[in-house]
């Protein structure tokens, strides 16, 4: 009886935690959401962005550390500012889009988390696949829980919480298999990415 | 015929500076579309949004200054009627 008891307990635990995070979907019809990447370069340095963002993140205000969740890119909605130059990154020895669609980013956990007021800062280790090619990172983050603005930002329409993702951190080209013949020269292996992401739980 | 010639040189490359001149002046490459920086009223997100835009860079110029100087080249080849009535 004690086992069954215990067992019960430890099922309305799990039930509770799961309960008190909350689901954000990172769908962004407004195209808000960006992946800005800059690569250096002689001439100027290769900037551009990416805003075809969706996934879902499951994220516990009383409990940050506990954040779970999987971010996609579409791969095709890399911009640059030069349509040739734009053609080159979605081409095979790039990002060979038609390939390797997405890139995908899954969050696995969280350390040094610091919450102050609605704003935690953080650690975030989790698994980047870009073309094909998948490593574990561990990029710093600032997530930003805005309880009840969803429905500022949909006019009215939503009721609901807002979630926003912020990173800034460097990746190496030649780690996942992007253009590695490029010379460094050229154009640099490393490349800066800053993220920028809000996702929504809408409320009933 | 070679002052024709020199002169329409003289054109396209005086063409592409002024062009590059008053698009930008642009230092870096050719741009077809630009980043236009917006920010979210409530999540104080920046955003980039892309607008078609032909901002000629110094690629442009140097297409530009390639083509007079090819042009300037032929002139070289070209005789003049002087030169062809002489020889008559």
């Amino acid at each position: 009886m004690k086992n069954l008891i215990a067992v019960g307990l430890l099922f309305a635990a799990v039930h509770v935690s799961q309960a008190a995070a909350i689901k954000f979907d990172f769908k962004d019809p407004k195209g808000v959401n960006t992946v800005n990447f800059t690569m250096d370069a002689p001439l100027e340095a290769i900037s551009g962005s990416a805003n075809g963002i969706s996934g879902e993140v499951h994220f516990d205000p009383a409990q940050p550390s506990g954040i779970k969740g999987t971010l996609t890119v579409d791969a095709a909605s890399m911009q640059v500012p030069n349509a040739m130059m734009k053609q080159h990154m979605h081409g095979k020895d790039w990002m060979d889009v038609a390939t390797h669609p997405t890139l995908v980013f899954e969050a696995v956990s969280l350390s040094d988390a610091k919450t102050v007021g609605e704003v935690t800062t953080a650690q975030l280790t989790g698994k980047l696949t870009m073309k094909g090619v998948t490593k574990t990172v561990t990029v710093p983050v600032k997530i930003s829980y805005l309880k009840d603005k969803l429905e500022a930002r949909t006019n009215g329409q939503m009721k609901g919480d807002l979630l926003v993702i912020r990173s800034n951190f460097t990746v190496k080209r030649s780690d996942f298999g992007i253009n590695p013949k490029a010379p460094v020269d050229k154009v640099a292996d490393e490349v800066a990415l800053t993220l920028s992401v809000a996702g929504s739980a809408p409320r009933s | 015929m070679r002052t024709v010639i020199r002169f329409v040189a003289l054109g396209i490359a005086l063409v592409g500076l002024v062009f590059w001149f008053f698009g930008g002046p642009n230092l870096g490459w050719t741009k077809t579309q630009v980043p236009v920086l917006r920010k979210d009223p409530v999540t104080e997100q920046e955003y980039t949004e892309w607008q078609k835009n032909f901002v000629p860079g110094l690629d442009f110029v140097g297409a530009a200054l390639g083509v007079a100087g090819l042009v300037f080249g032929l002139s070289w080849i070209a005789r003049t009627p002087s030169v062809r009535s002489k020889k008559t």
